[in-house]
């Protein structure tokens, strides 16, 4: 075309410089920075290792949310794929007695089957409807695991599951079913390693067919994004890390129960998180996970032992009246970052 | 003497839609060939865009065939057929509009093809796609906050991002003054001379007239005439059609 | 063959609180056109309510109901106050913050009431027994009935032959018409808020005698009314009813032939199918939208 030019392209996958070309690293560096050197100063603290392990946790599970929610999908349920995760691996673990180093993993698929399930019987589902459609599907497999007591155990729940096994790396030994602070440790690295698949997931080619798809879906088909295969393909990675933090709180907290990983709580968390840390930057999912689900366990949950969530419910509100695209947008200079 | 016709791009056999048993487009007969610009014209609700949206594969036909540059596309979707090089322009404009304009482009230049460019190696191009639409003093601009008109132009370096070879345009220049009539008509003039093909929709046949090679006049679902511009204008039923006296 | 009485006779006291519950959501659904999360949240506090004034006061279950029928119209113009200050886009934000505020209220019975199952009147007493079928209706059963015929034929009196009435309906299916035509819609909002509130005033205690309340239980209720007006479209009585029989005798065979912890499963599974099969949901039935 005479006048457009068309030069060779380079071809430019480098995320590494990508982040360091972002004006964000610097933030990301000093929360990262602040989160690796805090235990040398503090270094009895189980209370903290423990509140800030979980928020890393948590954070993973946001991001998780996150990666549907770029492309415009607000998933309501997520807790259902964040149970069979959890009861996948637990029961694994149970029946088999594999290390959870292979059953977690498995549980993941587990999640991530259901995931494909959503992809099938949700694909034209968008908004709101798509939101009451992944509501109504956590009940599904909390009431036929509640009620298959022969296998799972019902209402009752699953105990007794083993814990972490320890990590070895070369002559280091790290004890992760022993230690608080290797676990904080271990999250930590979770949590990077996620937030570095999030920021890939938003800077790649794919991200940003998901993010034409969340604004104009029919304008974005149009261009050539394969609208489908893309947000199939999102739902399905969320669904396998959020299967996979299910997986891994099962051998967190030993015990499950259909009730607890198939609650409101857990699929309102990761949106609440997400969307007050601001959904549109690779950081938000994790500033939420990190201020907000400490604020609520050390400083809520003394005075409040029953109820202290609805903290969650309260920031959620407030979010939407106040700042809706969240706490990293409102922080950037730019109006938006991605 | 005898000049070989040009050989087809686009095809529509028998194409008919309907929705919930009510007919949009009846028994459409339509051929483009390489190197034409076709106008499509026609009343409020003839069906205009419709056809726009069976061809691209927003929609697709309850019956009949469309073939283009020689494969069956009737059901394909519409990032396939983009792939394939058809291009469209929405009526109403549908930007991304928290993307800025630079960013819309670069989407279309990014999808447009299946081996396209990183996001950062075709800055560039975007610009230049931008300028060429007038555009490039408002690059940072979100696209949900430019005007109407600077959208519809956004839907045209959009489109051309995807590198078309039939590029379909849906009322550009509704609403324009002359002068940027005229405008519009050298640039699709331009884009001809580039070698992209072009169905343009014309409800107030200010921009077909200048640029069109032929005409396609639709009422309620069908064609009622189709042939050189001066002719099908003077037709008594597109007359009829328009004043909306036709039985 | 009396079984299936028995499941008719269960499923119809049933379908029929449904479709009051329902009833409620439909009408404040219609003026906002938000899909209220809370909902189910707001009849169990309404229930909590009667429960307390049965249990600590001492006041018979009937007693219960004009208190809640005066307590929760106002707590649904506080809904009302709530849901008018979501911005746009609005369908998405107002089904997030409502997420939100059934998160805080469920929290908040927590808090207040704790995890316990609680049920107002345990016992229930046969109304009418036939021994020679082994068919027996509760007096629950017959209250549940009568309430719920009663306040869903006064809503439809209300919508169809009052002028008030018509001016909320015409309100809630044209919004614009209605405003051109001369209706108040801001006041008819106010006024479908009040009588939303009347109607969880009134599913309240009715839920509180027929199931468990726990704070957790309300998403169940919210489901149901969602599935039913998605069923049925807004503010039709008739359509209304029958969505919540279907559901009641839906959920009372499954009861009957799985046992009872399997009937959490029927909402759920409806309105998904529903869903799947009518995908724009309560968009796609008036054929206005355009691509
Ligand atoms: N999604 C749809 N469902 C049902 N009917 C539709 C749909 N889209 C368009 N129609 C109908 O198809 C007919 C043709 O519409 P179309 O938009 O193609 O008209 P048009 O010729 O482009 O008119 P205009 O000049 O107003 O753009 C109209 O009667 C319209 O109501
Ligand atoms: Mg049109």
């Amino acid at each position: 075309m005479g006048t457009i030019s068309r030069k060779p392209y380079r071809k430019q996958n480098n995320f590494f410089c990508r982040f360091l070309a972002s004006e964000t690293w610097p933030l990301a560096a000093v929360v990262g920075g602040l989160l690796l050197a805090w235990p040398l100063c503090f270094p009895k603290a189980d209370l903290y290792y423990q509140v800030l392990g979980m928020a890393c946790f948590y954070g993973v599970l946001a991001m998780a949310w996150n990666i549907l929610a770029l492309a415009g999908g607000i998933s309501l349920g997520h807790s259902a794929f964040f149970g069979l995760g959890a009861y996948g691996s637990g029961l694994l673990a149970h029946y088999q007695g594999w290390s959870p180093a292979v059953t977690i993993p498995l549980g993941a698929m587990v999640g991530a089957g259901y995931g494909v399930l959503w992809g099938i019987f949700f694909q034209r589902l968008r908004g709101v409807y798509f939101g009451l459609a992944t509501l109504a599907a956590v009940e599904i497999p909390r009431v036929i695991i509640d009620n298959w007591g022969s296998f799972t155990y019902g209402s009752l729940g699953l105990v007794g599951i083993p814990g972490l096994p320890d990590l070895r790396l070369g002559a280091v030994e790290i004890s992760l079913g022993a230690s608080l602070r290797a676990l904080y440790y271990f999250l930590l690295a979770l949590m990077c390693l996620a937030g570095a698949l999030h920021f890939w997931v938003m800077h790649s080619r794919w991200g940003w067919g998901l993010r034409a798809i969340r604004e104009n879906e029919a304008a974005a088909a149009m261009l050539g994004v394969n609208v489908r295969r893309s947000f199939f393909l999102a739902l399905l990675l969320s669904s396998f890390l959020a299967g996979l933090c299910g997986g891994l709180y099962a051998h967190l907290l030993g015990l499950i129960e259909p009730a607890l990983v198939f609650s409101l709580h857990l699929s309102a968390l990761p949106l609440v998180l997400s969307i007050f840390g601001g959904r549109f930057h690779f950081l938000g999912p994790l500033l939420g996970a990190l201020l907000l689900y400490p604020l609520d366990q050390l400083v809520l949950q003394p005075y409040l032992p029953m109820g202290h969530a609805a903290i969650y419910g309260v920031v959620i509100i407030a979010t939407i009246f106040f700042w809706p695209r969240g706490l990293t947008t409102c922080l950037s200079k730019r109006r938006r970052s991605v | 003497m005898l000049e070989q016709a040009p050989p087809v791009c686009l095809e529509l056999h028998r194409v008919s839609m309907s929705f919930g048993g009510q007919p949009v487009l009846k028994d459409i007969n339509l051929v483009v060939r390489e190197g034409e610009i076709v106008g499509l014209i026609g009343p409020n609700g003839a069906g205009k865009t419709m056809l726009f949206n069976l061809i691209a594969g927003v929609y697709h036909a309850s019956q009949g065939s469309i073939r283009y540059r020689g494969q069956e596309t009737t059901r394909w979707p519409p990032h396939r057929l983009c792939h394939a090089g058809l291009a469209r322009t929405f009526q109403v404009p549908r930007p991304f509009p928290e993307m800025t304009a630079l960013e819309n482009v670069l989407l279309g230049l990014m999808f447009g093809k299946i081996d396209g460019p990183a996001a950062d190696a075709a800055k560039e191009q975007a610009g230049e796609l931008l300028a060429l639409v007038g555009l490039d003093h408002k690059t940072d601009t979100p696209a949900g906050k430019l005007t109407l008109s600077e959208q519809r132009r956004l839907e045209v370096a959009r489109a051309l991002a995807t590198r078309p070879h039939l590029l379909l345009l849906d009322e550009i220049a509704a609403g324009l003054s002359p002068q940027a009539v005229g405008q519009v008509a050298r640039l699709v003039k331009k884009l001809h001379r580039q070698g992209i093909n072009l169905m343009i929709i014309d409800h107030f046949l200010n921009l077909t007239l200048k640029v069109c090679h032929r005409l396609v006049a639709l009422d309620e679902g069908e064609i009622i005439m189709a042939g050189e511009p001066g002719q099908v204008i003077r037709h008594p039923e597109v007359v009829a059609a328009y004043l909306g006296t036709r039985e | 063959m009396w079984r299936w009485t028995q499941i008719l006779v269960a499923g119809g006291a049933l379908g029929s609180f449904y479709a009051l519950v329902a009833l409620g959501f439909s009408l404040i659904f219609g003026v906002t056109h938000a899909f209220n999360l809370a909902y189910g949240e707001f009849i169990l506090l309404s229930g909590y309510l009667a429960y307390f004034l049965w249990k600590s006061w001492g006041l018979p279950f009937y007693g219960t109901i004009p208190v809640c029928l005066v307590v929760m119209p106002g707590a649904a113009l506080l809904l009302h106050l709530f849901l008018r200050r979501v911005r746009s886009p609005f369908e998405i934000n107002s089904l997030v913050a409502t997420f939100g505020l059934a998160l805080v209220l469920q929290n908040l019975m927590l808090a207040l009431f704790s995890a316990d199952y609680r049920l107002i009147q345990p016992e229930a007493f046969p109304f009418l027994h036939l021994p020679a079928t082994g068919l027996t209706i509760t007096d629950k059963q017959f209250g549940l009935l009568t309430f719920s015929l009663a306040a869903t034929l006064l809503v439809h009196l209300l919508l169809r032959h009052t002028f008030l009435g018509k001016a909320l309906r015409a309100t809630i299916q044209e919004r614009e018409a209605a405003e051109l035509a001369g209706i108040n819609v801001n006041r008819m909002g106010w006024l479908a808020f009040a009588f939303g509130g009347l109607l969880i005033g009134l599913a309240g205690p009715m839920y509180g005698q027929t199931m468990y309340i726990y704070p957790a239980g309300g998403v169940e209720a919210t489901l149901i009314a969602i599935t039913i007006t998605i069923f049925a479209g807004v503010g039709r009585t008739r359509s209304l009813l029958l969505g919540g029989w279907l559901v009641g005798l839906a959920e009372a065979a499954a009861a009957m032939w799985l046992g009872g912890s399997w009937k959490e499963l029927v909402s759920a599974l409806l309105l998904i199918t529903l869903l799947v099969v009518r995908p724009s949901g309560l968009a796609g039935r008036d054929g206005n939208h355009k691509p």
